[in-house]
């Protein structure tokens, strides 16, 4: 058994459990801070520290395991403001990018955003890229980003990484990459209606008989 | 062929605003056989050095790029880190004094950045004038296979590489009189035009929310290259080139003085591509009576 501290109250766990596992072991109930339990959505971000360490450290809460002493706490929303914009009247160069989030100048090449990723991305060599002016460079180090905003949490220039890689790879996306065949032909397929019977269906359809589908669904071995 | 190989840092300004300062430079060392090696992964300065003594953290993306230069130095064989951005000189001299005087400044940066090597301060920073100087500004005029003959050449060299004279070894130059920007023109056949704004401060950042300060004095220096009959304004910094650009707009145009970047007419008279608009390259062939670079 390992004691582990929940926002300051301490709790004794099996110590091969999950953060996530653990929190639900000790009778929390997940009404958020918790998605898709596989390490891909970025929703149960948790910081925390442990013993005789004074590194303030993040993963994800379905993905580290306890250990005997961790302080726990999850970070349940990161506020920030999306910006609008419009791809269409924007060049894929990085200074687009820095027009939208003019605060990328602020970097001050701490690294503590890297540090903070629970996805090891190089998030500082990432900014500093699109100072640096190479747009390429920026997509390819960002393409696992799960957009929790660990880093942003810990920016001291208030920068909102996640947005930034996400119009980023929007830019370059549009421009840079050659368009994916099969991608325009079911884009072509939706807007001819191929699918709105099937649509139609399933929002027609009960809760219950819902659920059925979902225990009955297939899935990608 | 290459006889020389520097570090290389450029800056955010070379890559985002004015690609043809950097272009002109490379054209130019290759037919002087210097070999600008790109420090990767280098960070941005920092764009303004913190006048706070213990503000550390302002100076941590001169001190990563110093980290990566040196472990890139050691590679290569080199010490010296070459810079053309007067901004990126002013931050990057001054970083690297501090950590070589204040040992304790030094462990603190080293301390926080623990996710690379400590900097041992070695690295010599200097700016790309400085190189050129150094290696003779006699041994450059004998490279030079297109002197810029009648073409006479406003050297301005505004704040960045002048000042502060502390810590010592910051200006380029004598601070009071400087000489460098002259030798360097002459050295490519040109005339060069003493003008009385010539260290005289563009403006700087007061672009940006007071841009009728910068306006009132780049007129003034532009009106004053302009009354000694200069052709062209050379400039050494981005920003500088940037503010006496919009100083230019607001004047008409017999009063507009072209400003270019002393590397480009460098490429020129080196017979290499300098990176210049057509109409003002055709301008300053028209005045030395050459033909057009390939």
């Amino acid at each position: 058994m390992a004691t582990i501290y929940i926002m300051g109250k301490a709790y004794k766990v099996p110590n091969t459990l999950t953060i996530m596992k653990a929190i639900e072991y000790v009778g929390y109930r997940f009404v958020r801070s918790c998605g898709c339990r596989g390490g891909f959505c970025g929703a149960c971000t948790t910081f925390y520290r442990v013993k005789n360490d004074y590194k303030l450290h993040v993963d994800l809460a379905c993905q580290k395991r306890v250990e005997d002493g961790i302080y726990i706490v999850q970070l349940p929303f990161m506020p920030a403001e999306k910006p609008r914009w419009d791809l269409d009247k924007m060049k894929p160069a990085t200074d687009e990018v820095i027009r939208v989030f003019p605060e990328i100048t602020r970097c001050l090449s701490c690294n503590v955003c890297a540090q903070a990723c629970p996805q090891d991305i190089e998030v500082m060599r990432t900014i500093q890229a699109l100072r640096r002016g190479d747009l390429e460079d920026a997509v390819n180090l960002t393409f696992d980003c799960i957009s929790c905003g660990a880093c942003s949490m810990r920016c001291p220039a208030e920068i909102t990484h996640y947005q930034v890689f996400q119009l980023a790879r929007r830019l370059y996306g549009k421009y840079e990459t050659i368009p994916a065949k099969h991608l325009i032909e079911r884009v072509k397929e939706i807007e001819e209606g191929k699918f709105d019977d099937e649509v139609s269906k399933l929002m027609d359809t009960n809760v219950e008989e819902l659920k059925e589908l979902y225990k009955k669904r297939e899935i990608e071995k | 062929m290459i006889t020389m190989e520097v570090l290389y840092y450029p800056g955010c300004s070379l890559r985002n605003t004015y690609p043809e300062f950097e272009k002109s430079t490379y054209e130019a060392c290759r037919k002087l056989g210097i070999e600008l090696v790109e420090i990767p992964e280098w960070s941005c300065c920092g764009v303004v050095p913190s006048l706070a003594t213990d503000n550390v953290m302002r100076h941590l993306g001169a001190v990563r790029s110093f980290v990566n230069a040196q472990e890139k130095g050691r590679e290569i064989g080199t010490n010296v880190i070459v810079i053309l951005c007067s901004m990126c000189y002013n931050v990057l001299k001054r970083v690297n004094l501090i950590l070589k005087e204040e040992p304790d400044t030094l462990e603190n940066v080293n301390n926080f950045i623990d996710d690379q090597p400590n900097y041992v301060p070695e690295l010599r920073v200097m700016h790309f004038l400085t190189l050129l100087k150094e290696a003779g500004f006699e041994n450059l005029r004998e490279k030079v296979n297109k002197p810029l003959r009648g073409l006479k050449v406003a050297p301005y060299y505004g704040c960045a590489l002048l000042r502060p004279d502390r810590p010592e070894g910051v200006p380029i130059d004598n601070p009071d009189n400087p000489v460098i920007l002259e030798s360097f023109v002459k050295s490519i056949g040109a005339e060069p035009v003493h003008f009385p704004f010539r260290a005289e401060c563009c403006g700087n950042y007061h672009i940006v929310f007071e841009p009728r300060i910068t306006e009132m004095r780049t007129k003034k220096i532009i009106g004053s290259a302009k009354s000694e009959r200069a052709d062209l304004i050379l400039s050494p910094c981005p920003l500088c080139t940037y503010n006496l650009g919009r100083g230019n707009e607001s004047l008409d145009k017999n009063g507009q003085v072209p400003v270019v970047f002393f590397t480009q007419l460098l490429a020129l008279a080196l017979g290499a591509k300098p990176y210049l608009p057509t109409e003002i390259e055709d301008q300053i062939l028209k005045k030395i009576g050459g033909k057009k670079s390939d």
